[in-house]
């Protein structure tokens, strides 16, 4: 059965996490030509269940709408006032106001914590900016496997699905499904239908090798 | 819909078999692939010449590399949760019909969402690269559906029936933990809403096998009987007589005393339920047997022979022959029990007030005590199925039972605050499934005299002075006579003015 290293794997996926906070930005030619360059990169990602809505992405950048073209639906989607699919978390919240404060706090906080801080005029509940907190999580415990140090793996690990499951799974599927219900199988539609995708197989992915790691702890002889 | 037929080339008669279904099904391509069940790459090319929406594997053994046949599928376009993989080693003359269930189970497949894609990844420390994967395997995971889940209403039905605890209801809704379930589809058939599908696993694929199975104009082997196994436990087709066809569920406990009959509606001689050899690995074996116990003994009251449905039915014999086929619509759906079961009853001719009592019965019969109960509708409100209907009349209320939407659930017992005011009684009784909905409860509604709005039934506020004893009678007593709006008016200086505790 073929196999593949812990830590080539957190390197693709830091990758699509960047694919993804890229796509999530406003559409400039440049960003585009990276996207389109992206997609034709990635091998291999057939044997995950999110290569179906990937592939469908990947296509539609073969030879992506103007970026005029793009940048409009980007606004209308997601940026005008009173868009229907915000890129904010904080739209998504039962009881906005009191508590996005609170979330924005949150964010600020972990991100300086790791280091991190939003680029000015950046909203720390931004799709793209909580996906770029990923990938940098998801480099840092590639980091810790190419230094075969496995605690510092397993922290990463654990801070990946520290972030994930609060702040990213508990909205992205909801604005997912906004979005497809507004943009269908445009170029945004794609986007999001592929982003849903991989955030539930990173949540799924992560839960499941926590979970291995829980019982390699307890004496298995796995990780 | 374009289906590819992927056929191992080391099966007997490989050729004759793609030959036979391409000519025989539309819109099929049949192709024998050397070395199919070792070797998944083999169905690169086929694939790519084929383009198919649908893809079938005839394989000889279990497939060895589930990850790259999954890669293959995702390669192709395909969604590899709707791949269907028929064993057909020892199949013999069955091979042909069991392809073509295949083939319209596979078309019947709707599509899965992110979410039902359920990951399994085997991770292994090494010396050398520390940690290697296994290539990602995904299995079919069911999903909620929060439009129709009747959590909020209280329903734990899923909740109730789940054998590894994957379900939990927290505060109106249903938390599913992916990771720990195991999927059984006991959840699927428990939910009286049809809330929750396993994408691999529906009712309407689940039909088109069966009529396929069972489809007269299909094949010569008859009679045919339908045998209900476990997915995980391929069985050993050589040792069966070859009238007996396979239909494999993720579990065998997720089947309900109605998809154990509905066959006999279509066409089926008998119909076996074969759980692991080793014993249920969910430890349903009651659940199963119980199910099967039921279905014998509904048989049995209709006069019909009970041992059409067994439990390890003696498969090396051939099933009893078939009655002609009914036009059953949706036999398999959720909600379908009370149509499958009054179909058969009136195949057979069974008396129109037949009762059976039994423990596993999947209709119900809500009986409500009108001496105990005080009309306050709780449990027409929690009831899942719409089978108790709770309405406010301008005379009184009433509460309204339909015994064709019973599923015996019993949601609405622990909603009901008076002690034995309503009973579950696990029975199908065809007098009542004949009738309809019917009024089980009445009562009138008391009304404010300053205004004449309905203030509450008569027995709730009967109950109510019981509570309050004959101490604070008088308040008792306002209370029956005027309507929140009015009793300050009434008493304008209040309640506690009275000289009683409020």
């Amino acid at each position: 059965m073929a196999t593949c290293e812990a830590g080539e794997l957190a390197r693709l996926r830091q990758a699509l996490y960047r694919v993804f906070a890229t796509a999530l930005l406003p559409p400039v030619a440049e960003r585009l030509q990276a996207l389109q360059e992206a997609s034709q990169a990635f091998g291999g990602l057939a044997c995950f269940a999110f290569y179906g809505a990937w592939q469908r992405l990947a296509s539609g950048l073969q030879a992506p709408p103007p970026a005029a073209v793009l940048a409009e639906a980007y606004e209308g989607l997601f940026a005008a006032s009173g868009a229907p699919c915000p890129l904010q978390a904080s739209a998504y919240l039962a009881v906005p106001g009191e508590a996005t404060g609170r979330l924005l706090a949150e964010l600020l906080h972990r991100y300086a914590q790791l280091g991190l801080a939003p680029t000015a005029g950046s909203s720390a509940d931004h799709a793209a900016v909580q996906l770029e907190a990923m990938a940098f999580l998801c480099q840092r415990e590639a980091q810790a496997w190419e230094e075969r140090d496995v605690a510092a793996a397993r922290q990463a690990l654990a801070e990946e699905a520290a972030f994930l499951g609060p702040y990213l799974l508990s909205w992205l599927p909801l604005w997912a499904r906004r979005v497809q219900a507004a943009a269908g199988e445009g170029f945004y539609g794609r986007v999001a239908a592929a982003a849903e995708a991989f955030v539930i197989h990173e949540g799924d992915y992560l839960q499941l090798v926590q979970r291995q790691g829980a019982q390699h702890a307890h004496g298995s002889a796995r990780l | 819909m374009r289906t590819a037929v992927l056929v191992c080339d080391h099966l007997p008669a490989a050729e004759g078999l793609c030959c036979d279904l391409a000519a025989g099904l539309a819109e099929v391509v049949a192709q024998v692939v050397p070395r199919l069940c070792r070797q998944p790459r083999q169905m690169a090319a086929p694939l790519r010449a084929a383009a198919p929406q649908r893809l079938v594997l005839g394989l000889c053994a279990p497939v060895q590399d589930v990850a790259e046949m999954q890669a293959q599928a995702r390669a192709a376009g395909l969604d590899a949760l709707g791949v269907e993989v028929v064993l057909l080693e020892g199949a013999g003359a069955r091979a042909p019909l069991l392809l073509a269930a295949a083939v319209a189970r596979a078309r019947a497949f709707a599509g899965s969402t992110p979410a039902q894609a359920k990951l399994y990844l085997s991770a292994q420390l090494s010396r050398r690269s520390l940690l290697r994967l296994s290539l990602p395997v995904y299995g079919a995971a069911p999903s909620i559906d929060p439009e129709r889940c009747a959590a909020e209403a209280g329903c734990q039905a899923c909740v109730q029936v789940c054998p590894q605890g994957a379900l939990a209801w927290e505060d109106g809704r249903v938390r599913y933990d992916k990771a720990r379930c195991e999927p059984c589809g006991l959840c699927v058939t428990a939910c009286p809403r049809g809330a929750i599908t396993n994408p691999a696993a529906t009712p309407a694929q689940l039909e088109a096998q069966v009529r396929t199975l069972l489809d007269p104009a299909r094949g010569t082997l008859w009679p045919r009987g339908l045998v209900f196994t476990c997915q995980q436990a391929p069985p050993a087709l050589a040792a069966w007589h070859p009238g007996w066809l396979p239909v494999a569920l993720p579990c065998v406990a997720m089947a309900p005393p109605a998809w154990l009959l509905a066959p006999l509606l279509l066409g089926a001689g008998a119909v076996g339920v074969l759980p692991c050899a080793e014993g249920c690995r969910r430890g349903q074996e009651e659940r199963i047997a119980a199910r099967v116990a039921y279905s014998q003994a509904f048989l049995q009251a209709l006069g019909a022979p009970a041992e059409r449905v067994s439990l390890c039915a003696a498969l090396d014999r051939p099933p009893p022959a078939g009655e002609a086929p009914l036009p059953l619509v949706a036999p398999f759906a959720a909600g379908a029990t009370a149509r499958v079961l009054a179909a058969l009853a009136a195949r057979y001719g069974a008396p129109a007030d037949l009762v059976l009592e039994h423990a596993a019965s999947p209709l119900g019969v809500i009986e409500v005590r009108q001496a105990a109960c005080t009309g306050c509708g709780r449990c027409a409100l929690s009831c899942p199925t719409g089978a108790l209907v709770f309405a406010q009349q301008a005379q009184g209320v009433t509460l309204s039972f339909d015994a064709t939407l019973c599923v015996a659930c019993g949601q609405c017992l622990p909603r009901c605050p008076e002690a034995g005011a309503i009973a579950l009684r696990r029975r199908t009784d065809l007098g009542r499934l004949a009738q309809g909905r019917q009024v089980v409860y009445r009562e009138a509604t008391a009304r404010c005299q300053a205004c004449g709005a309905a203030i509450a039934p008569q027995a709730m506020l009967r109950r109510l002075a019981a509570l309050l004893g004959p101490e604070l009678a008088a308040t008792a007593a306002l209370l029956g006579k005027y309507c929140p709006d009015c009793r300050p008016l009434a008493s304008p200086a209040g309640l506690h003015r009275s000289g009683e505790k409020a």
